[in-house]
Parts: C-alpha cells; structure tokens; sequence
C-alpha cells in the first residue's frame, strides 16, 4: 500500500515536473541559433555567446497555448494538493475523485496547448528551417502520464 | 475590441509612479502623467489621459496644454489650450472639430478625446500643466498608433482564457455539490420515510411483550449518549458524516426486508433507527428540551404503535 501511495505520488511529481519545465524552458522550437518558447524569442549570435531575446510575439493562438499550459500546471499543483487533503479526510474506501479530475483536467490543457502549437506554430514562426524543441516533447509526454495518474486517481480507493 | 473603446497602458503603473513620487521626492515641481501608447483604429475616437501631480492647490489660473507632432515631423503644434476656467480647441490645423474637453482641473485631469481617428494622426502628444506657482516641471508625451483594426493587446486572451476555464471548472465543481446535497437530501428523507412505515407495520403485534419493550429503551440511552455527540461533530465533519450514516441506515433497512422472523434483534434495529431520525430532526430546532427524554418518549411511542409520523 505504501508503495503504491509512493509510486503515485512520485507519478503526480515527475508529470508537475515535466509541465514546469516545458512551460518554462525555451526550447519549443529550435534551429540554427534560434530557440523559442512560449515567453520569448532567443538568438545566440553565431560567433560569440552572446543572447538576444525579445518577447514573443502577441498572437492570440500563442497566448492560448500560453493560458493552457499555465492552466494544466494549476491543475495539477491543485491536483496534488487535493490529493493530500483527501487522504486525510476521505472515508474508507471513498474514491479520489476530485484530485483526479483534476489531474485529467491538467492532462487536456497540456494536450490542447501542444496541439494548438502544432497547429498554428507557423503564424508567429517564419523560419521553415526549426525543428521542434525538447520542451515540446515534454508537453506531449505530460499529457498522457497526467491522463494516467489521473484514471488512476479515480480507480483507486483509500485503505486504512 | 470595440471601436469606441481605444485601449491604453494599464493605470496601476501611473499609480505606483504616483505613489513613489509623492514618497520619494520632496522636491516643489509639477510632474505630469500620461499613457506611454495609446492604440486606435480608424474612424473611431481615442482618449489621451492626462493627470498631473503639484504640490500646490490646484489654483484658478491654471492651464493645461497639448501639443502634436506628426510622426517624423520635427517641430510641435499646439493643438489644445486650457486657461481661466476656458478651453481652446484647434479651429485651423488637422484636428478642427475633431478634438473635445473632457478633464476637470479640480480632479487634476486634463484628459482629450480625438474623434474620428486617420492615420495621419500618428505621432507624439505632449501635455503640458502649469499651476501657478508650481510651474516647474517635464511635459509627458504620449503616443498615438491608429490601426486598421486594434491588434489585441498582450494578455488578454492569456487572461480571458484562464479566467474563463477556471471559473467554469469552479462552477461545475459548486453546481455538482449542490446537486449531489440536494439528492443526499431527499433521499434520506425518502429513507426516513420509508422506514417509518414499515416500523409502523412491524411493531403492532409485538406490543403488549414486556421485555421487548425494555430491551429498546435500554438501547435508546445507550444510542443516545452517541447521537448526542455526533450531532455536535456532525456540523464539522459535513457531508462526508451524514452519508455514512445514510448508508448505513440503508444497510439496516436491508437487513431488516430480509429478516423475516420478528426476532428481538430486529426490533432493536428499529428502534436505533428511529432515534437517529429523531437526532436529525432535533439538529434544526434549538435544544430547549432534553433530547433524552423527548427520543426516549418517541421510542415508546413508537413501541406502543403510536403513529409519530404526521
């Protein structure tokens, strides 16, 4: 049993951790000295190390992807912290239902944000030469590990 | 965006700037404030706010200006002038009746409305206040972009998006509890109900036993000293509480459907039941009487067949 509570728990983390880093890290689309992501535009010159970025730009479908992947970290940090409430308080044998809603919920905003970047990544990107970053790869793993901590959530009932 | 509402930089940062102004600097001089940028589209109308800090009163003689420079022009017309209480609006250049009054020197604003926006208007508005004797002090430009159409401004959708699903998500986790309570509800009404009558037809032919009819109250006092307590910690524990008592209350209803024999035991049963009903009922009213005597009562009531149920 405490294993289980272990693996769950360290389940619900690494999916936190992989939504924290591709929300953050500025590597969703890469390519000879480029690197984006949701929140800025970098260039390292070619000769030295130095690092321009600007902001990015303010298309709507950016700023949805953006909304959808700061969604999908609240529900799940909510998620967790649901979860630990519920496992104090919940009856015997009640199901988490709630944290893993949540947790659902966070596994379909990281989808939608990575979907609509696949989608529409082209109208704020001109360059034909970039490929997708590892950030970006995070996003889609996120999603069906939070879709399976998220069923998981919702199968498993409390023991004492 | 509306047309009509040409948008701005956010006002919070004039305050802050405000506020660190009046802290910081101690210094006599009028500082004035305006938007750094400020986005319309054509044909539509823009507001150029314009406020202003003095550490004077706001004295009768003062006056507000705002002057125009055409994007790559090099020199700055005056456009609007506010003096002794009097307007004086532009009647020769590009802006001829295209310009309204709408500050309030005794709310420190010297604010302009530009109707009907043409590109022609893109460039650098200075405002400019004089308070005498506070004269002393920088201008504040602000300027104006006019778009085709309003491009969306940064974070609107990013907000609009985050709001509009977390508040839905809110909504639904609420409207699901409400249901969910309401439902609890009515189906330990239901429950209650139901058991009533059944007892109803049970106990009539075992009344006149005398020891069946010690047994129940023995249990009664024993029920009660626990229902008691739980009434109290029922109010904190909520929901979760009363549910299981709910299904535990359906269990017993089962046992009893499949007991078939009139055993003591099922009496017993009964009669818990029907103190846990009586607990439920007293949790509405104030406990002015004692709830030991008032269940006790209801549990020979209910032994003796009386029918409690109105």
């Amino acid at each position: 049993m405490l294993l289980l509570l272990l693996g769950i728990i360290v389940l619900h983390v690494a999916v936190l951790v992989l939504l924290f880093v591709s929300t953050i890290v500025s590597q969703w689309m890469v390519g000879n000295g480029h690197a984006t992501d949701l929140w800025q535009n970098c260039t390292t010159s070619p000769s030295g190390n130095v690092q321009h970025c600007f902001m990015s730009s303010a298309n709507e479908w950016l700023q949805s992807v953006q909304a959808t992947m700061i969604l999908s970290v609240i529900f799940s940090v909510l998620s967790l912290f649901l979860f630990f409430c519920q496992l104090f308080t919940l009856t015997k044998g009640g199901r988490f239902y709630i944290t893993g809603v949540f947790q659902i919920l966070a596994g379909l905003c990281v989808m939608s944000a990575a979907s609509i970047y696949t989608v529409r990544h082209l109208d704020w990107h001109y360059g034909s030469e970039n490929s997708y970053g590892f950030a970006y790869i995070l996003a889609w793993v996120a999603f069906p590990l939070a879709l399976l901590s998220g069923v998981v959530y919702v199968i498993l009932r409390k023991r004492e | 965006m509306a047309p009509g509402a040409p948008s701005s930089s956010p006002s919070p940062v004039l305050a802050v700037l405000l506020f660190s102004s009046l802290v910081l600097s101690p210094a006599q001089a009028i500082v004035v404030y305006t938007d750094r940028e400020v986005h319309g589209a054509v044909g539509s109308r823009v507001t150029l706010h314009c406020s202003f800090w003095s550490s004077e009163w706001v004295s009768d003689d003062i006056s507000f200006t705002w002057r125009y420079q055409p994007e790559g022009g090099r020199d700055a017309i005056s456009i609007f002038h506010y003096a002794k209480g009097q307007p004086y609006i532009d009647e020769v250049g590009t802006f001829k009746e295209r310009i309204q009054w709408v500050g309030d020197p005794q709310w420190k604003d010297g604010s302009i409305v530009i109707h009907n926006l043409d590109y022609s208007d893109n460039g650098t508005f200075t405002c400019d206040v004089k308070n005498p004797p506070d004269i002393v002090g920088k201008t504040s430009q602000v300027t104006l972009y006019v778009f085709e159409k309003v491009p969306t401004r940064y974070g609107v959708v990013l907000g609009a998006v985050i709001g509009g699903v977390l508040g839905v998500v809110l909504l639904g986790l609420l409207l699901f509890y409400l249901i969910r309570y309401c439902w609890l509800r009515r189906q330990a009404a239901l429950q209650r109900r139901l058991s009533a009558m059944e007892k109803g037809k049970l106990h009539k032919p075992s009344k006149d036993s005398k020891r069946g009819r010690q047994t129940p109250v023995l249990y009664a006092m024993l029920d009660h000293t626990r229902s008691t307590k739980a009434v109290s910690e029922k109010k904190a524990k909520g929901l979760g509480e009363s549910r299981k008592d709910k299904k535990r209350l359906a269990g017993r209803a089962g046992d009893r459907g499949s007991g078939v024999e009139p055993s003591k035991g099922a009496k017993v049963v009964v009669i818990e039941m029907e103190l846990r009903k009586d607990e439920q009922s007293s949790e509405l009213r104030p406990a002015v009487k004692s709830p030991s005597r008032t269940s006790l009562k209801n549990a020979l009531k209910n032994m003796m067949g009386l029918d409690s149920e109105k």
